[in-house]
């Protein structure tokens, strides 16, 4: 049988989905009977040019925030089979997205002050936004069990399975006691699990790195965190955190109370 | 029914002889609150305790469990749960007696569930019985729960001294008799312990429902737009049937493992509340809203399975869903407002 040929590839991140992988540790060589890595230069020595394999399954981790994220993610859907939107950047512009609502240059000259004009940097987007996505890996970072599992399912050839249900559902799985009953606040009811809730399990809210659960009652989510005395402004933080640029903007009005 | 008496310092010993037989789950704190465990140490078991976070039911019915495995190089396949010996589950309240009942019911219908009977083969049960309503939000009273229902083999009710218990079933019996740890009973005590029976009942008195006519009624507003209300309170996480002791429905997947050596048949819970649930093949979705999927779970709970099991209603009032619904949905409320379209409700009574 032939190898699955995957690629790594990193636009604009942290590359802590990358070190997920490599973290399977206990894993990694059962998965190389599967696999054969083909690109991957978080994990390896290799100096020639990053973008010149052709893969069965590329995973990109990161958002598009310059020109060179965004030629090469076209260069990488050109020459991959399959493209996995890898981590919560990929997938939903994640925390590089909070710049979005600051404006390229006021985000630049607060970060890089005199230099800000050698810096080239453009609205952040997730990969999706720019090029054909087969699979979504939520998370920030993915979940280790899950990324295993993906891999499985595509080096047999099967669609990987992709559960939608909000957090909410595996917190009680997992006898968590709700933050709400604690006297803090979530956004598990809205957010789409996978994650098996493991901020609530370990006492912190969900800021909602996965994204959206599907049909969310953004209305309900609301009031609930304004009777835990958040604010607007508190929640559109909340939002921003991993979502700045993944919620529509009528939910992202509903959500925070803002026109 | 052979009725016996235990001394209070030795239910601790009951849970020792328990645990050496059986794989024991117990009442056990966790963070304020409790769950049932598989405890070790019979210490660690809380004889007092309001109510747990998930009924008992994942005893037999894990929330995550492996059907099947195949390895994939020899063909050979192997669907045998490790050889662990059966669960006793201690202290189970009547509600969770009347779940387990239920559930026992709802998995036995052919074509019966395999893996749930393989659990459940040899399992001992000991119920406890709720001196008290264990929190605002239960309504074991209106669903008429509070009492056992005979779904245990031995039954304890705690009154002065020990525990005033109901033997059921012929493991109860033989385990009585085989422990050395009961009583006779003594003439007081009997009396006492009617006492303490009478006092149940009043504590219990309270009904909101009629039981008469509630899975008849519900179909009725099925067309009705209160649905649409609700819908607006609830969230679709599914959090509600995640703590039914009675909701049964689960998921069934094939994943690999080991390098794609083996293949693996995986079942977990799954919840008619969530969006996809009703998703068939073709993407078509026929519970696509949210008010659809409120409205099918209190027509399940409170008509269909009733109907289809010859119960009043299947929800056992344990009050687990509406106090971790931050929408405040509960079935009562829900069962109550249909009652009174209908014009069949009791009001509340005194
Ligand atoms: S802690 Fe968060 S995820 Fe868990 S039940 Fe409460 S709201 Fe839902
Ligand atoms: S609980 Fe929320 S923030 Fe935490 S991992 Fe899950 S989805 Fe992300
Ligand atoms: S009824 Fe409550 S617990 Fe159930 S899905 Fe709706 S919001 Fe979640
Ligand atoms: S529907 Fe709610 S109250 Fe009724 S048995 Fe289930 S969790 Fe308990
Ligand atoms: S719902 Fe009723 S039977 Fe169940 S634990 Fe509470 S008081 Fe006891």
């Amino acid at each position: 049988m032939n190898k699955l040929r995957v690629a790594f590839y990193s636009l604009t991140s942290c590359e802590g989905c990358q070190l997920a992988f490599l973290e399977c540790e206990d894993r990694l060589l059962d998965i190389l009977q599967q696999v054969e890595i083909v690109r991957f230069r978080e994990a390896s020595s290799y100096e020639g040019g990053e973008l010149d394999a052709d893969a069965d399954v590329a995973f990109v981790e990161g958002s598009v925030s310059t020109a060179h994220d965004e030629s090469a993610v076209r260069t990488i859907r050109m020459r991959s089979r399959r493209v996995v939107a890898f981590g919560a950047c990929a997938d939903l512009g994640g925390v590089n997205a909070i710049k979005n609502r600051q404006g390229n240059e006021a985000a630049k000259e607060r970060v890089y002050g005199p230099y800000s004009s050698w810096i080239h940097t453009s609205d952040v987007r997730p990969v999706s936004a720019v090029v054909p996505v087969d699979f979504t890996l939520h998370g920030c970072p993915v979940d280790k069990d899950e990324l295993v599992r993906y891999l499985y399912a595509l080096a047999v050839g099967r669609k990987p399975a992709d559960p939608t249900a909000p957090v909410c559902f595996e917190c009680k799985l997992r006898e968590n006691i709700c933050l709400f009953h604690k006297g803090g606040t979530c956004m598990g009811p809205v957010v789409r699990g996978g994650c098996r809730a493991i901020c609530p399990a370990y006492g912190a809210g969900c800021d909602g790195c996965r994204g959206l659960a599907p049909d969310p009652n953004v209305a309900l989510m609301r009031t609930l965190l304004r009777e835990k005395g958040l604010n607007s402004e508190a929640i559109r933080r909340r939002v921003d955190l991993f979502n700045a640029s993944a919620v529509p903007e009528d939910l992202r009005r509903e959500l925070t109370g803002y026109a | 029914m052979k009725e016996k008496f235990l001394p209070g310092e030795r239910v601790e010993d009951l849970a020792e002889y328990l645990s050496q037989r059986y794989r024991l789950w117990a009442p056990a704190a966790k963070e304020g609150a409790f769950v049932f465990a598989q405890v070790v140490d019979a210490g660690d078991i809380s004889m007092d305790y309001s109510t747990t976070l998930l009924p008992p039911k994942h005893a037999f019915l894990p929330t995550a469990e492996i059907l099947a495995s195949v390895d994939l190089q020899t063909g050979e396949a192997d669907s045998v749960r490790p050889d662990d010996p059966p669960p006793a589950i201690f202290g189970v309240h009547p509600c969770d007696l009347n779940g387990l009942a239920r559930l026992d019911q709802a998995m036995r219908e052919p074509p019966a569930d395999a893996a749930y009977h393989r659990a459940n083969a040899g399992a001992f049960i000991v119920g406890l019985a709720c001196l008290k309503k264990c929190r605002p939000e239960a309504f074991c009273d209106s669903t008429e729960t509070f009492r056992p229902n005979g779904h245990f083999d031995l039954h304890l009710t705690p009154m002065e001294g020990g525990f005033w218990t109901s033997v059921q079933s012929d493991a109860g019996r033989a385990l009585a008799d085989d422990t050395g740890l009961f009583e006779v009973p003594t003439d007081r005590q009997r009396a006492e312990y009617e006492h303490v029976r009478r006092g149940i009942e009043t504590t219990f008195a309270g009904r909101r429902l009629n039981l008469k006519t509630l899975a008849a009624d519900l179909p009725k507003i099925y067309p009705h737009r209160m649905w649409e209300k609700l819908a607006e309170r609830c969230f679709s996480c599914g959090a509600c049937t995640a703590v039914c002791p009675t909701c049964v429905c689960f998921d069934v997947r094939d994943e690999m493992s080991d390098g794609c050596r083996t293949a693996n048949r995986c079942r977990s819970w799954d919840s008619c509340l969530l969006k996809d649930f009703a998703v068939v093949a073709g993407g078509e979705n026929f519970r696509g809203r949210r008010a659809e999927r409120i409205r099918h779970r209190m027509m399940r709970q409170g008509s269909y399975l009733a109907r289809r099991f010859g119960l009043p209603v299947f929800c056992v009032g344990c009050g687990r869903c509406p106090h971790v619904c931050l929408g405040k949905i509960s079935p009562l409320d829900v069962f109550e407002q249909c009652q009174k379209e209908v014009g069949s409700g009791v009001g509340r009574a005194a």
